[in-house]
């Protein structure tokens, strides 16, 4: 049961300690005022507990398709929001009010999303009496387990912050993201709502999807030892999509000067001089 | 009727006919969750074909299907019928468990060319 517990903590909630991992370094840390946190956590909290409430009825909507329905539109709006919010990672400008509500809304739906189904598991193993300690030894565990990860990846996205390897980063954010709006394949070939078709490979014997490996490259890019062809497209789309967005953005991307200390930009000193000259 | 709401039923037209239409040529496969045990435990389907499996939780705790061989998970919840598609598969054997419990909550799926029961 223990062993189960971290499994479970690490494959529902390390998706959620990259995404905030993503954020926080790649947003100006201005973006996320103490405000705009709390509101985020509360939204969040009040969305969980009305989605494990409701879950139940849910799962009997249409004809018994209702979670995987109101997932597929969950997953969309997550990539949605979060697709638009990361313009800052290629261009380096401020982001708008409404870029800044964007992220917020796809983390609040994202933390729903991946929560709902641990609180499910922790309240069915509430019902065995002697679980309660196990379960919090194993809650202790994940969450050692899950903060060092996101501690290493919080370093190295930082690194490649500071080396200015900004399409690293984002090529990083849009492995993540469509690795996530991919799971949208399997959930609807799952009701039939897209219909299935035989894997196109099977890596099974370099990575297995149920090894440590795959949960990790699972939750980092969507890894599938034995994708469909539906799933391989809808990939290659969305990373299609990041790629137009990149294009369309990065011609306005602000230029760092990498050498300075204080790590001050091009726009800065042009604009500090145009201050300067409209004052003289 | 405006635009919004034509779009709308449209949307749930699709949603509702889709899986409608395509369950009618489906072959049926029946799995039920009792005591933290799935049977039975090793269910034979047809390769090369979708079939829709439907799963019964008979306890009185959720519990989580899933598996990897089949790219499928679903939420079971207490005293309720679960329903999920799975194939064209080719031939072989494909493993399920229940996620809460692995160690009991185990099964098999065959898939074979004929004889499929």
């Amino acid at each position: 049961m223990l062993i189960n517990v971290v499994i479970l903590f690490i494959k529902d909630l390390l998706p959620i300690f990259i995404l905030l991992c993503l954020i926080s370094t790649n947003l100006p840390s201005d973006t996320m005022s103490l405000k705009r946190i709390l509101i985020t956590i509360s939204m969040s909290c009040l969305g969980v507990v009305t989605t494990f409430i409701m879950l139940p009825i849910i799962s009997e909507l249409f004809g018994g398709l209702g979670i995987e329905i109101l997932e597929s539109i969950e997953l969309i709006i997550i990539y949605c929001c979060l697709l638009f919010g990361s313009a800052y990672i290629v261009t380096q400008h401020q982001l708008t009010p409404l870029q800044v509500s964007l992220m917020m809304t796809g983390t609040i739906v994202f933390l729903i999303t991946n929560s709902t189904q641990f609180i499910v598991f922790i309240d069915s193993y509430m019902a065995y009496g002697d679980a309660i300690k196990n379960i919090i030894i194993g809650l202790i565990i994940g969450f050692g387990i899950c903060l060092s990860f996101s501690a290493l990846l919080y370093f190295v996205m930082n690194f490649l912050k500071a080396k200015a390897y900004y399409s690293l980063t984002y090529l990083i954010w849009a492995l993540f993201l469509t690795g996530n709006i991919s799971q949208l394949i399997n959930l609807l070939q799952q009701v039939d709502i897209v219909a299935g078709s035989e894997a196109i490979w099977d890596s099974t014997s370099i990575v297995k999807d149920s090894s440590e490996y795959g949960h990790l490259l699972k939750t980092l890019f969507g890894y599938e030892t034995s994708p469909s062809l539906e799933f391989v497209v809808l990939y290659v789309v969305s990373l299609i999509i990041f790629l137009i967005y990149f294009l369309k953005y990065s011609p306005n991307k602000r230029q760092y000067v990498i050498d300075s200390p204080t790590n001050r930009t091009i726009d800065n000193t042009t604009n500090s001089a145009k201050e300067n000259a409209d004052v003289l | 009727m405006n635009k919004l709401q034509y779009i709308n039923s449209l949307l749930i037209l699709i949603v509702l006919w889709m899986p409608t239409y395509s369950w009618a040529k489906t072959k049926l496969f029946y799995l039920t969750l009792e005591n933290n045990v799935f049977t039975p435990s090793e269910l034979k389907i047809p390769a090369k074909e979708k079939v829709k499996l439907i799963i019964h939780n008979k306890d009185d705790k959720a519990e989580e299907f899933d598996s990897f061989d089949l790219n499928r998970e679903k939420m079971l919840f207490p005293h309720k019928k679960a329903v999920i598609f799975i194939g064209p598969l080719l031939p072989g054997k494909y493993e399920y468990f229940g996620e809460y419990n692995p160690n009991s909550a185990r099964g098999i799926i065959i898939v074979e060319v004929s004889n499929a029961n």
